[in-house]
């Protein structure tokens, strides 16, 4: 179990830390941080993941085993599997399949890619007016119950309660365990994702994005730049004032999909206006790069000083090299993780402090959340944890 | 269609819970711990917006 001295102290150290790293200085210690999706559930043991979905306060028991046996220098930047499924029952929504509605009780929730929220002639309407054009269109087409009905504002306000009714009880729970063993929700806000993304993921589907880029080329451009104030404004809304921490989260994963010519032309200019902005804004945007971001090197090397990535995937040492402009993590491999034992974790997790942290702009995370107890074993998770914690606080 | 999200007075019509309301996201509104501060009123439903076009 880790020994939690001076919950206070131990937040302030991890707050500094955070930011040096983030201003790519070198901080005290190498901040580490492993998200946790359904891993944190099953390593809890208690409940099938259904039940989360409705009980909401469950979390807090699955979040305190978490942390009291893996202490970790900032909060899971992802809900830990968890999704207000009655929420979303209220709007007739079809976002995702749950488990005990859609799914088998303890399969994850799934996020099906498959609907069309925008057809490929209202471009133009969208452009004109995304807001108008979600109220109107989007949100009606993607929530049943939001449909013409002499009921669709009453559907709406049980939906909006039952939101507020779970933020409530998934915020205070965090501010709890954020006390308790003094961990700063480092990661806590987010942006849901990138400008061309959002066209992709929540309008046409990936496989329609990617023929309209054939087809209607100048409109899926002019699309991706009207979201971008949007989603700056979503993710700085967050936050009474700027603020370089905590960081708003953004995860990317369209442009991997593309060549590397579309990439230049189609994904790049949309997304680094959103990560300039926030950047100059005074905020921190915490990139997650799905998949292998080695091509694009030389794009990222433009922004300006700021941000922080989670990588899935890229050259190392050339990151190291090549972007001195940004802080990064995702170095602990997975497959370690799974299939390795703590010696060989903690050999390998050190030998990387000692070559990336003199860097500065460094922390110790995995490529990406642990979404199953088989993505990686508790025993070396919690091994590495604690061997951290007693290097770092002891 | 949804024209009434668009006056932010809705959302404390809606429910004679306002104070309730209210203090709810006050609590997560603490100091430098969590970043929704979400005491605009105008961005909430802003953000409610954009989380019913995107994620949810």
């Amino acid at each position: 179990m880790a020994k939690v001295v001076n919950p206070n102290k131990l937040f302030r150290q991890r707050v500094r830390a955070f930011g040096a790293m983030r201003d790519l200085k070198q901080p005290k210690f190498t901040p580490f941080v492993i998200p946790t999706k359904e891993w944190a559930i099953e390593f809890y043991g208690k409940h099938d993941l259904a039940a989360y979905n409705y009980n909401y306060s469950l979390i807090e028991k699955v979040l305190d085993h978490l942390y009291d046996n893996i202490p970790m220098d900032g909060l899971t930047p992802s809900y830990p599997g968890a999704k207000p499924a009655p929420f979303f029952d209220a709007l007739g929504a079809k976002t995702y399949k749950f488990p005990g509605r859609d799914l088998d009780v303890n399969t994850a929730s799934q996020f099906p890619q498959n609907n069309i929220y925008m057809e490929a002639n209202e471009y133009p309407e969208f452009i004109d007016d995304p807001i108008k054009f979600f109220l109107d269109k989007s949100i009606p087409r993607k929530h049943s119950n939001l449909r013409e009905s002499p009921r669709k504002e009453l559907n709406l306000i049980k939906g909006a309660m039952e939101i507020t009714r779970y933020r409530s009880i998934y915020y205070s729970i965090l501010l709890k365990i954020a006390q308790k063993y003094g961990i700063p929700p480092i990661f806590q806000s987010s942006i849901p994702t990138g400008p061309l993304d959002f066209i992709g993921d929540f309008l046409r589907t990936l496989t329609q994005l990617f023929i309209d880029i054939k087809r209607q080329p100048e409109e899926v451009k002019a699309a991706a730049d009207a979201i971008v104030p949007i989603l700056v404004k979503y993710g700085e809304s967050a936050f009474a004032k700027p603020a370089t921490v905590p960081a708003i989260m953004v995860p990317l994963h369209v442009g991997m999909f593309l060549r590397p010519k579309d990439f230049e032309e189609f994904y790049w200019p949309s997304f680094k206006k959103m990560a300039v902005t926030l950047i100059n804004d005074g905020f921190t945007p915490v990139f997650h790069g799905e998949s292998d971001w080695t091509p694009y090197i030389e794009f990222l090397s433009e922004l300006p000083k700021g941000s922080i990535w989670l990588f899935e995937k890229i050259d190392w040492d050339r990151a190291d090299e090549e972007l001195t402009n940004l802080a990064f993590g995702g170095t602990i491999p997975l497959d370690l993780l799974r299939f390795g034992n703590p010696e060989k974790v903690i050999s390998e997790v050190q030998s990387q402090i000692d070559k990336y942290s003199p860097r500065g702009g460094f922390f110790l995370c995995t490529p990406m959340p642990l979404m199953s107890i088989a993505d990686a074993k508790p025993e070396n998770v919690m091994a590495l944890a604690k061997y951290l914690f007693e290097k770092n606080f002891m | 269609m949804f024209e009434f999200l668009k006056d932010k007075s809705v959302f404390i019509q809606w429910s004679d819970k306002k104070e309730e309301f209210i203090k709810q996201y006050g609590e997560i509104k603490e100091e430098d711990l969590v970043a929704q501060n979400w005491d605009r009123l105008e961005k909430m439903v802003f953000r409610f917006i954009i989380d019913l076009a995107g994620y949810y």
